[in-house]
Order: structure tokens, then sequence, then C-alpha cells
């Protein structure tokens, strides 16, 4: 065996990534159409793989791929029988490289080990060798996936709507990897942050220019004007910028496809995916985050959502569960929805649960989006049985968390006996966002002006005092609501909340849901777009914040997580009430 | 009555695909034949000459070592995608053969065979070769030899 | 310890904080910038005194003379020093900063017998330079594994 460089390594791993997509999803239409034309393009992106291993002297990887070839070749010609389980062991061996190709990544000493397909290899060549005689085993083993396969063809005859969008997904990947293979250029992702950080500069010190024309304007119609192009060439520039880092979410989707796939046959549950929407771009950071969330609300939707097959014939419904996973574009946000027509949630056991944990005292005035919203809640299982697919301690807090981080909103819609469907809102890009600037104890704090409903004067008039379990509540009337009036700065523990009331006579108005609350604040500045910087781990997990920026002025200013802090509001709120 | 006897016969046993072999050895070139029994094997000697057989015999299939006086291999592919982009070329490589194996798949070769090789390799490779060609093993290489021929 | 990697090098950054002078080596310093107001940031613990600008990234910052118990006064130069470890930058509010010398390791007392304030754990050793005692601290990981963010009461 040859010695491979890390340059070179390095060169695999990138191509080998999108072939290795593909092989996945070549093989989940093999499922659905074992055509000539997908043998082909299985055949292709298998050798092309393994062409570029040999060429950068992965020989084990080039051996081990021109194993699953053959077994290709075979199936194309019809000399061995084509069944799920032969598919399975095309997905293995994908599996198996992407494997590899994600832990060199992190240790390029790690040596390719093709023994887990041992159990596989036979399965690529039994048409060809086992073709007179059939010994009983063999002939068990056929007839349960005969079985399986005569099932298989169901979702095709009766939803022509689902073949349809999966259709265009492919014509759209031929396309694509028809055009991509000279029209893109491979960047090193740390040189585009570096240029787009740069960008992310120029845009600021645009700000700070901007800021300073507004308080001491430039003399003259050209100056003027020159500055006002400026700005917008600038604003542009970062949003094309911004584009490069976008991402469209079909691998995500595939790889959702295949954990939903994976579940339910391990659990032994028919379900059938849906997936529409890959098309839709979302920034790169954003994917890679997104990826678990989702991961673990699929593996409920299987493992929970969907009734065992029983049940639903029992219901009436169709045997096989549906799954469906879709992206919606939106103006500035991109709304990923998965959805069951499982049992859906059931209200009266999510209440039982979150009292026996102390989560919640009290039901009654709870509304059912405020129920659901409970399972978010740490340390909360709907399940009853602890199952190995989402028993792992890993509850739906922890996807609120990341879904939080991502500055994301998700609701839930469900019907006992219908389904279940979560939506989660994201938006496009981290990046660049419009704020308001409130003032707060003299200092300036970015709001991302998608969190505010509406910013309003306090007027006493409105205010209306109560004290409810030993503590004050202020409430004001807005419109024909009555909504609770919090400070701010009490959130935010900020050096002078203790003491002096400084004359607060704006609020914001913040929804959540149903749910609003106005946040009190000192004054409000003016409006700016401003670029969201993360802030680093050290500093990033501070309570009330999603982030840092930097002002027009160029001070540095924190992005206030309104919604966050309403959240938490409601959610303090009842156990409070009840607790005094 | 001929054409009609070759039709049954066709009817049982498809045409003999045609492969095209190049070495200066001529040891290797008869093991070569023997093994592709199922083939219609033509031979070259070199690089130059196997060009040639290329453009005369069109075969489907060919198999060429790189170290040839006159024309190597390499040099033979290059002039192969000039005028085809799509006959898939099998280079027959020796151990370690990174750079050469780098540079032949870059020119749009379709698969490499290490000597010593075994016999279900080679027919492996070339059932391949022929049952897909290269249009459906189009990679960078091939894609690169179309557009300089389009 | 951040220090491991630069063995080779002997050049530490001399620096004040109140009476004291204290030293690190020079390679965990990213550089060393102006001194700027940091902007107050809530909920965080006493010595963490605010975040600032450099260059577009937001960067903490920790008022040395507080974690080492001394009181903030205000100095006449006082600088900051900006340590970068893989989980961001971090920057660290000194008096003075002096000068760039070798120490070989020689002139290094490891296991010196008493040196208060600083944490055993990133004391590099003490050495002494022209009369003066210095005290050698590893300011990247003390910085790096410094809790900053108050705990939610």
């Amino acid at each position: 065996m040859s010695e491979v460089d890390i340059e070179l390594l390095n060169c695999f791993i990138d191509e080998s990534s999108d072939l290795l997509i593909k092989w996945e999803s070549i093989c989940f239409e093999l499922e659905e159409a074992p055509t000539e034309d997908n043998w082909n393009n299985l055949f292709r992106v298998a050798h092309n793989l393994k062409g570029t291993s040999r060429s950068v002297g992965l020989d084990a990887i080039g051996a081990f791929v021109h194993r699953v070839e053959d077994g290709i070749t075979l199936a194309k010609q019809g000399k061995i029988f084509v069944n799920k389980e032969f598919i399975q062991a095309l997905l293995k061996a994908q599996s198996i490289l992407q494997t590899w190709t994600q832990d060199v990544k992190k240790d390029p000493s790690v040596v390719f080990d093709p023994t887990p397909f041992q159990p596989y290899e036979a399965i690529l060549v039994t048409g060809g060798t086992g073709t007179t005689e059939v010994t009983a085993i063999q002939a068990t083993e056929v007839k349960v996936v005969e079985a399986v396969v005569k099932e298989a063809p169901v979702p095709q005859a009766t939803a022509p709507t689902v073949a349809q969008p999966k259709d265009k997904k492919v014509k759209a990947n031929g396309a694509a990897s028809q055009s991509t293979m000279d029209e893109t250029i491979r960047v090193s992702a740390r040189k585009l942050d570096q240029f787009i950080q740069m960008v992310g500069e120029l845009s600021i010190q645009q700000n700070v220019l901007s800021h300073q024309n507004a308080s001491s304007p430039a003399t003259g119609d050209a100056a003027q004007q020159s500055h006002y192009q400026l700005r917008k060439i600038t604003r542009d520039l970062y949003e094309k910028a911004l584009s490069l880092r976008m991402q469209p979410v079909q691998p995500i989707f595939q790889r959702l496809e295949r954990t939903v796939r994976d579940i339910a046959s391990s659990i032994g549950k028919e379900v059938k995916v849906e997936v529409t929407g890959g098309e839709v771009e979302l920034d790169k950071t954003v994917c890679e985050k997104i990826i678990e969330p989702l991961t673990h609300m699929v593996r409920n939707s299987v493992d929970h959502g969907l009734e065992p097959s029983d049940m639903r014939t029992a219901a009436g419904k169709p045997t096989a569960g549906t799954v469906s996973i879709r992206a919606i574009q939106e103006s500035s946000s991109v709304s990923l929805i998965i959805q069951d027509d499982g049992r859906g949630l059931d209200e009266e056991k999510i209440l039982k649960k979150a009292m026996e944990r102390g989560l919640v005292k009290d039901s009654k005035s709870l509304s059912q989006s405020e129920i659901f919203a409970l399972i978010f809640l740490p340390g909360f299982s709907t399940a009853e049985k602890v199952t190995d697919v989402s028993g792992r301690g890993v509850g739906m807090d922890v996807v609120m968390r990341a879904i939080d981080a991502l500055k994301g909103q998700v609701n839930i819609g469900s019907e006992k006996g219908k389904g279940t469907k979560f939506s989660i809102k994201l938006p496009t890009s981290l990046s660049l966002i419009d704020a308001l600037i409130v003032k707060l104890s003299d200092l300036d704090y970015a709001v991302p002006l998608d969190s505010i409903e509406e910013v309003i004067d306090v007027v006493e008039e409105a205010v209306s005092s109560t004290v409810e379990g030993g503590e004050a509540k202020r409430m004001i009337s807005l419109r024909n609501r009555v909504v609770p009036l919090l400070r701010l700065d009490s959130y935010l523990k900020t050096q002078r909340s203790k003491g002096t009331a400084t004359s607060c006579n704006k609020a914001l108005i913040v929804r959540l849901g149903k749910n609003s609350v106005a946040l009190q604040v000192d004054e409000i500045g003016e409006q700016q777009q401003i670029v969201v910087r993360q802030l680093d781990e050290k500093i990033g997990n501070v309570q009330g914040f999603s982030g840092g920026t930097i002002l027009g002025s160029g001070d540095p200013g924190l992005i206030v997580d309104v919604e966050g802090i309403a959240r938490k509001y409601f959610l303090m709120f009842h156990s409070k009430e009840e607790a005094a | 009555m001929v054409r009609t006897v070759e039709k049954l016969f066709g009817m049982n046993k498809p045409k003999k695909a045609k492969v095209l072999i190049v070495d200066d050895e001529s040891d290797l070139l008869q093991i070569l034949e023997d093994l592709l029994v199922d083939y219609d094997v033509i031979r070259a000697t070199n690089g130059k000459e196997g060009l040639k057989k290329v453009l005369t015999e069109k075969p489907q299939a060919v198999i060429t070592d790189i170290t040839m006086p006159e024309m190597t291999g390499i040099e033979m592919l290059m002039k192969i995608r000039e005028t085809n982009s799509d006959l898939p070329v099998i280079i027959l490589t020796g151990f370690a053969d990174v750079k050469n194996i780098r540079q032949a798949w870059k020119l749009g070769a379709f698969d490499f065979l290490d000597k010593p090789f075994e016999e279900e390799m080679l027919l492996s490779l070339v059932k391949n070769a022929v049952e897909f060609g290269n249009p459906a093993a189009s990679h960078a290489g091939i894609q690169a030899a179309k557009k300089r021929i389009a | 310890m951040s220090t491991e990697t630069n063995v080779n090098d002997d050049r530490y950054l001399i620096y004040r904080i109140g009476d004291e002078t204290y030293g690190t080596p020079l390679l965990d310093v990213r550089e060393v910038v102006e001194y700027q107001k940091p902007k107050f940031m809530p909920n965080m613990e006493s010595y963490f005194s605010g975040v600032i600008n450099i260059r577009g990234s937001i960067v903490g910052v920790v008022d040395m003379r507080l974690r080492f118990g001394q009181t903030s006064a205000v100095a006449k130069m006082p600088a900051l020093l900006i340590c970068e470890s893989d989980r961001g930058s971090i920057a660290a509010v000194v008096d003075q900063v002096e000068a760039v010398v070798s120490i070989p390791d020689t002139e290094i007392e490891k296991k010196p017998p008493v040196v208060a304030k600083v944490e055993q754990e990133y004391l590099l050793g003490v050495a002494k330079i022209q009369g003066r005692l210095i005290t050698l601290i590893d300011l990247k990981s003390s910085l790096t594994e410094m809790k900053v963010i108050q705990k939610a009461a």
C-alpha cells in the first residue's frame, strides 16, 4: 500500500463526500425503481469513488468499492436477486465509507477497515452463485424479503403526489452533478469565512460612517449621494458574501430519511417517508447544527409518534405510518417541518407527567399550546416505555436549546389520533439582522426587530398592579388584551436595576405563540442593521443574551434574547404562581 | 442463408466484444489473450500501434501497459481522448504507481489493474468496461475530454 | 499546559499588576493593545469587566487586578493583553507592560516557597532579575479556564 499524503487525503474527502451523498440517494431510488438508469448512476458513482481513491493511493478503499461495483454489475445484468436486503448491503457499504471519511478527517492515521461489511459481502455475489439449489434457510429468507418487496410499491401506486417531487429531486440532482463538475470551484471554508468576516467589517465601518453622517451630515449633494450608494453596495455585497455560505438542505433530509428507515426497520414499524423542499438553502453553520435536533425529532416521530401497525389498523388508518420532512422558504426565514400521522400528543398525559415532575402545579390555566410546550422542559419525556431508539436521556429540551442557539422557533400542532406537526422556523442566515437599539441603565443593547411585535408607550392609566402569590405583578392593557408588564433590566441584572427607577415609558411587545409580554426599557434608540457576532464559548452562555455585535458607534453591544426571556417568564410563571 | 445462421447463433450467443490489449511484452499479451476467451482480442505492442488500432478496429475497451517504447500508455490515452471521450481504457499499473494513476485518472482512464493481477479482477474490470463503458463512468477527466472535443 | 508548545522560546512579557511584577511566556500573548473601557455585561463575576471590540470581534475582558485580589485602582497606563485559545480570545487588564526579556530555564525557581494570589496550577515559577522578583504565570490557561459567568441565583 502506498503512502497517502494529507493534502491528497483532503482532496479525497472533499470529492468523496458528494459521491457518497449521491450513492445514498440513488440507493433510495433503486429501492423504489431498480431501473437500468439507476444502476448505471450507482455504478458511475461507485466507480468514480474507486478511481478517486486509487488516484490518491487509497488502494484499500479502491478494492472495497470494486467488490461493490461487481455486485452492481451483476444486479444490473439481472444475474442477482435484487431486494431490500441487497439495497441494504449497498447502503451499508456507503455508511462504512462515510464513517471512515469522517473519522479520517479528525485523525489522518485511521486505517480503512472493511470488516463491518463482512456479513454483507455474500449478498453482493449470492445471485451469481446459488442459482440452482436453494437451501431451506435461504428460501425462508427470500420469502420474508419478498413480502417486504411486495409492500414497497404500494406508496408508489397510491400516492402519486409523493412520487412526483421525488422525481423532480432526482432530475435536479442529475442536472447538478452534470454542471457542477466544471462550473464550481472548491474554496476552503476558512478562506470563505475570512472573506465574509472582512465584508462584515466593511459593513460595520459603513454603519459607523452612517452613524456619524446622521449626527453631523456631510455637506453637498454629491457626498450624500455617494454615501447612499456606498451604503447600498455594502449591503448588497454583504448579502452576496453570505449567500456563499448557503447550502441546500437536501443532504440533511437524506440523512433524516435514512434515520427514519433505519429506526423503522429496527423497531419493526412500517414507515413511509415523504421529503420535499430539499433545494431550500440554509447557512452552512445552521445546516451543521440543525442535523442533531432534527434527527432527534424524526426519531421521536417514528418511535413515539407513530402507533404500532395493529393499533393503526384498529384505528382505521393505513398500516404504514407516514413521516414527512419538508422545507419551506419564507421571506427571511426557512421553515422545517416534521410531521407524522401518528397518535398525536396526549394533553392529559403531558399534564400528568409535568405535574408528577413538579414542572406544573395547576393545569387549569394552561392553553393547549402551553401544554405542548411543556415537552421542551428539561427532563420531560412523553415515552411510556424506554426504547432503545429514543430512550437515551436526550429530551426535547436539548432540541429546544439547539434551536434556540440558532435563533429558531418551534411550534407544535397536534391532534389526538391524527398526528403531530413540528415546525421549526429558522433565520436563513445568522449573520445580518435588523435590530432596534434600546437603552437600559445607560447602556445600549440590540434587540432583533423580528422578535418585537410593536413598541408602545407605557401610560400609567393603562397599568394595573396586582399582588399575586406575594409578588407584585403589573399588567398593561393593550387594546383588548391585558399583558404582563416586566422591566427588561430585572431580567438582565444590570447594575442599577436594584433601586433607582428611571423613567421607563416605552415597552417592547414580544409575542410568544398566543401570549405576549411587554418589556419595559429606558429609552428607544435608532434602528440599525447589525452583524451578529458569535460570542465565544466562555461568555456565550450568559442568560438573556443571544449574541454580540458591533454597534454603529463602534462599541460592542449585546443582543438581548427577548423571546428567550418571554419564554422563561411564561414557563416560570405557571409554576411559581402555585408554588407560593 | 448465412445471415440466418448467424442470426440464430447470435440469439444464443451475443457477439463477442472487441478488446484491444497493448503491451511490449509478448508473454503478457499472450496471458491476457488466453484469459479473455470471451472477447475478440486485438493486440498492439506500443502506444503508437495501439492508437492506430483504436481508430481502425474500433474496440469496445482497451487494456494498456504504461511503459512502452515509441509511445507510453499514458500518452496513448491522452491521444485517444483527443478524439474519443468515451472509450474505456484500463491501465496496467505496477506497485505504488500513484502518480501515474492520478495522471491517468485525470485523463479519463476507466480503471486500473495492478500487476500481478488475478484472473477474476481482470475479467471483472473488462466486464464492467464493456457493460457500462465510460459514459456511465464519466468523471472529471471524461468531462474535460468531452469539452475539449466539443 | 499551553506553554508546552513554547519550550524553545524563553522570552517572557513582563508586566505589573499593582505592586507586583509578573511574567508570561511571550508567545502565549497574541497582542498587547491600548486600554479601552470595556462595555459592561450583566450576570458576570466581578472581575469580569465587560466586552471590547477588537477589530470587529467581541472579546471578554478580565481585570487581573481584581482577579488577584487587589483593588482596581486606576493606573496611569493600563494595557490589555490578548490571549487566544481554541475557545476564543480573552483580554486581561494589567497596570503596565514593562518589557520583553529572555529568562533561561535555569534562572527560574520552579517551586518557590511562597507566592500568594496566583493559583498553584497556573504558577510557572519565580525568577529574579536585577534584584526584582518576577512571578511567572501561565496567563493563557488561567484566562481560558477562569469562570466568568455568575451562577444563576
